[in-house]
């Protein structure tokens, strides 16, 4: 049989019993093989762990240890290397002996009756397979590594999780199945009042509908570019979409998609499904439902049919109030489900946990809640890739009471981020100790979760959401980030703050006074975890910045 | 008996080398020594465990140089020392010990 390739494979055989090695490494002689042997186990080890080998044979039945305590100790250090047990027992054919062998992937055997040839034969046959398995591993290893870098493109093209904009505010969750996603998302800013969202979802998962979604996102970047909110209509992306499936695409998927167009100024949005999830809109007073498409208009999935038409007639226009919330999602949402042959997510408890979810907290929690409620009530296994989009017009009238700032984990940005709550903080309330320790408390927060929570993560996810408020007596700082659950001791309650300062002086050190300090400015602390999003909640009142005065002063 | 498990021995490495078959051969002769009166000293003993593994470890000798008699004698033995049951290995060791004795240098 030919070999393998020209090199010289390194061979370790274990016998206790000194004929068998002498028999093997005499049918083993030759250019072909560098051999070693040992009578013992621990000669055996001793030797694996000095030198490298690309096979090992091993008798089973040893007076000491057996093969297969042999085995294990091996796999602790290496869990590939092919083992070959060379048997007398099989002349009584025993199963379980085989099943014990066959239990390790990387294990097989020969029977000590055999010849050069066989005894050859078998360690081609398994070297051959294990060079087979190697180049499988690698390529799987490159595979990984060109998903990673998929991933990594994909992501980068779809909005950040969270965007505040002085008209409106959004908020985004996106789990793909797989590594890469057929979910679409694009959200294009047209002009002053007016912006465009595409939701749609590639027939499929995984490669083939991530690399459709990419050119969907690219060609749909090319049309709109050169569209007003005067010349395009939902219906008119839909139509040349269904062309680019069609012409360009050959057809080989569809996608479901929703086109629509906002208008802050008016408070309407024109919208058109194409066979997608109707656009779910809520009254975040009340928590009451509002149906934007009562009578269900819309058409066929583009991609599905050629020359299929897409009229003007099926566009909606809904009128929403300033409290509308919006939602819109993939169906993968309705595949969640709780395991087993489970069936997905009961649209009414879906929706009754979305009203609740509108009427409490901050928009860009939203998503996050949802699925995370969904999760609490055993629906947490998805069976398809999954987003959850949220929406609501930024009221001007509450901009004097409320700023909202997106920061990316980085210490330049970071400070002038602070610099900036400061300045609004110190812009309302003229109050500038109330400023200072806003200022204060957000920089040493601020580089904890980048510290702690957001450490190697990856840039899309390093954004933090920061929401401040001016309340009567007190500024109400929210900040929100997807990094991992970190938590800190500290954080829960009843601390007593100037000893740990104190403790710190003592250790004359600078390191850890964040924490002790972003407790004395604001001694109530909320921090909650929705599904990958941390909610921190601060109050920094006014008559604490009075008693730090006065404790300076003193 | 010589002439053919030199034979075997000749097959089984699969090339003509008179002087790594004939060192073959004298090894596996004083093995087989070694084992009967291993054997034979556990069986006097009683120890059927120790019977057990040295029967099994000539047993694979055998095999690999296809001496079927040995094997054969051998795996009778591996199986009454399994079953505690000596009756059942006194024959054939008393075979293994004839065989021994009968080998030539």
């Amino acid at each position: 049989m030919a070999k393998v390739n020209e090199k010289k494979y390194k061979v370790l055989i274990l016998d206790d019993e000194p004929f068998i090695l002498l028999t093997v490494s005499a049918c083993l002689k030759g250019n072909d093989y560098d051999i070693t042997t040992a009578e013992n186990v621990e000669t055996a080890l001793e030797a694996f762990k000095q030198k490298h080998f690309d096979v090992i044979l091993s008798d089973i039945m040893m007076d000491s240890v057996d093969g297969f305590k042999f085995r294990d100790i091996i796999r602790s250090y290496d869990k590939r290397i092919p083992i070959i047990f060379l048997t007398s027992l099989l002349d009584n054919i025993d199963s379980s002996l085989l099943t014990r062998i066959m239990r390790d992937n990387y294990s097989y055997y020969l029977n000590k009756n055999f010849t050069r040839d066989t005894l050859r034969e078998k360690l081609e046959l398994v070297l051959q397979a294990y060079q087979a398995q190697n180049e499988i591993l690698q390529l799987q290893k490159h595979m990984n590594n060109d998903l990673d870098l998929a991933t990594r493109v994909q992501t980068a093209m779809l909005p950040p999780w969270v965007h505040f904009d002085p008209n409106y505010q959004f908020s985004f969750l996106y789990h793909p199945l797989f590594k890469v996603s057929g979910d679409l998302f694009e959200w294009i800013p047209m002009d002053k009042n007016h912006a465009m969202g595409v939701f749609g979802d590639i027939s499929g998962h995984g490669i083939h509908s991530a690399l459709t979604m990419t050119a969907v996102q690219s060609m749909l970047k090319q049309m709109v570019h050169r569209c007003t909110p005067d010349t395009i209509r939902p219906n008119l992306i839909l139509q040349k979409m269904n062309d680019f499936f069609c012409d360009k695409l050959q057809m080989c998927s569809y996608m479901t998609c929703l086109a629509a167009i906002w208008d802050f100024a008016n408070n309407t949005v024109l919208f058109h499904s194409a066979g997608h999830p109707d656009l779910l809109c809520f009254d975040s007073k009340t928590g009451e439902q509002l149906i934007p498409n009562p009578k269900h208009r819309g058409s066929l999935p583009v991609g599905m049919v050629r020359n299929a038409q897409y009229p003007d007639s099926d566009n909606v226009l809904f009128h929403f109030p300033d409290s509308a919330v919006f939602l819109a999602h993939t169906d993968g949402l309705w595949d969640i489900n709780s395991g087993g042959d489970a069936d997905g997510i009961d649209p009414e408890i879906f929706l009754k946990l979305a009203a609740t979810a509108v009427k409490d907290g901050e928009l860009a929690t939203i998503p996050d809640k949802l699925i995370g409620a969904l999760e609490q009530i055993g629906y947490d296994v998805p069976s398809d890739d999954v987003s959850l989009f949220a929406l609501k017009k930024t009221l001007k009238e509450n901009s004097e009471t409320e700023h909202f700032l997106q920061v990316i984990s980085d210490a330049g940005i970071i400070d002038s981020a602070t610099i900036q709550a400061a300045d609004f903080v110190l812009k309302t309330t003229g109050d500038d100790f109330l400023a200072a320790n806003v200022e204060i408390l957000l920089s040493e927060f601020l580089i904890n979760i980048v510290k702690h929570g957001l450490k190697d993560y990856q840039p899309e996810n390093a954004l933090i959401a920061v929401i401040l408020r001016i309340e009567e007596k007190r500024v109400k700082i929210t900040v929100l980030d997807r990094g991992r659950a970190w938590d800190s001791e500290h954080f829960k309650g009843n601390q007593d703050v100037d000893a740990m300062l104190n403790e710190l002086s003592q250790k004359k050190t600078e390191s850890g006074r964040g924490i002790p300090l972003i407790l004395k400015i604001s001694p109530q602390i909320n921090r909650m975890r929705y599904c990958g999003i941390n909610e921190t909640i601060f109050y920094v009142s006014k008559d604490i910045s009075m008693k730090l005065l006065e404790g300076k002063s003193e | 008996m010589k002439e053919q498990l030199m034979k075997n021995i000749e097959e089984l490495i699969g090339q003509n080398d008179p002087e790594t078959v004939s060192g073959l051969y004298e090894r596996y002769r004083q093995t087989l020594q070694n084992a009967v009166q291993e054997m034979q000293e556990a069986f006097d003993a009683k120890d059927m465990k120790k019977l057990r593994e040295s029967a099994h470890s000539i047993k694979g000798c055998a095999m690999s140089i296809a001496h079927e008699e040995v094997r054969k004698a051998a795996y009778t033995i591996e199986m009454g020392a399994k079953d505690e049951n000596p009756p059942v290995c006194d024959a054939p060791l008393k075979r293994l010990a004839r065989i021994s004795e009968g080998m030539e240098q």
